[in-house]
């Protein structure tokens, strides 16, 4: 049973409190993350210069490498908040796993679409089984496993307990799809940046947008993570009351009128 | 003419390009939404005192 409240507050609590996920603070980075973008939309599209070799294609770089890092920090935040809820049983660090694996799963998703979309007109294919990109869609496997698991129709502990297991997978994951292009030989080249300590392989105005790409995107994840996480705080929070109600009117029902 | 336009449209980047960055925004866009519209309605059934943002 859940109760419907209405948020229009009363004489004993005056103060409804937020209706949704938002506050002050998710409004300014919500607000932040548009302008991010919009400059991200007009460097990427527009500004940059194709590239010699990719040509246009280039500008799909600018979404996906930056889709792809926050997904890997996703999985790091969910493998960290799962060895931490193992460990000292912690509800916070419970529902940040969570939220950073559904955050994870969704740029896991778009890294690999874009991909496909890039390796259509550079590669001449959607797909290849190459290392980078079988082992990426093992990843996004891996994150919709943990998120099946934690979805099960069982008691809060023991969802838990059990995704937390497959959370503590996914880092040693992240590494093999990092690695994925030093280890074995694939068509997916190295890295462009920081492959040679800091340098880079591009510069200019095509550096710049894959910045702006960087800062536009993580600013996206963190507003994302933060409203996932208040949802996954709320679930729990209705799914409690909804047990505590439960309990209550199984206690009423033993009672003799 | 009409099909080297087909032509010159099928083998263009541009295309791609797009697609991937309307997948990209558009996917974005959808979970943000899903995201907010589901805790709108999930804060209607918890009180106040369970859901204070700072």
């Amino acid at each position: 049973m859940t109760t419907e409240n209405t948020g229009t507050g009363n004489v004993a609590n005056p103060d409804p409190g937020p209706l949704s996920t938002g506050s002050r603070m998710t409004g300014v980075l919500g607000g932040l993350c548009l302008i991010a973008l919009g400059i991200l939309v007009l460097f990427g599209l527009f500004l940059s210069p194709a590239d010699s070799n990719q040509g246009d294609a280039v500008r799909i770089m600018y979404v996906h490498v930056p889709s792809a890092t926050v997904a890997y920090f996703g999985c790091f935040l969910t493998t960290v908040g799962s060895a931490i809820y193992l460990w000292k049983k912690s509800q916070w660090w419970e529902l940040v796993a969570y939220a950073g694996a559904e955050v994870a799963a969704l740029f896991t998703a778009l890294t690999l679409v874009t991909g496909m979309l890039w390796g259509r007109p550079t590669w001449g294919v959607f797909w290849v089984w190459d290392a980078r990109l079988t082992s990426t869609a093992m990843l996004l496997l891996l994150l919709l496993g943990y998120l099946a698991v934690r979805r099960i129709d069982a008691d809060y502990e023991v969802r838990a307990k059990r995704a937390a297991i497959v959370g503590l997978l996914l880092v040693p994951n992240v590494i093999i799809v990092r690695q994925s292009v030093q280890w074995w030989r694939t068509l997916h080249q190295p890295p462009t940046l920081f492959s040679d300590g800091l340098g880079s392989k591009i510069e200019g105005l095509m550096l710049f947008s894959l910045f702006t790409g960087f800062i536009a995107i993580t600013m996206v994840f963190v507003w994302l993570l933060i409203h996932r996480f208040r949802l996954a705080w709320l679930e729990e929070q209705r799914d409690a009351q909804g047990l505590d109600a439960a309990i209550f009117e199984r206690r009423a029902e033993g009672v003799p009128s | 003419m009409t099909n080297a336009i087909v032509l010159a449209a099928l083998t263009d980047t541009w295309p791609y390009v797009i697609a991937g960055w309307v997948v990209a925004f558009g996917g974005i866009a959808a979970f943000a939404l899903t995201t907010v519209l589901r805790g709108r309605r999930l804060s209607r059934q918890v009180p106040p005192e369970k859901r204070r943002w700072s």
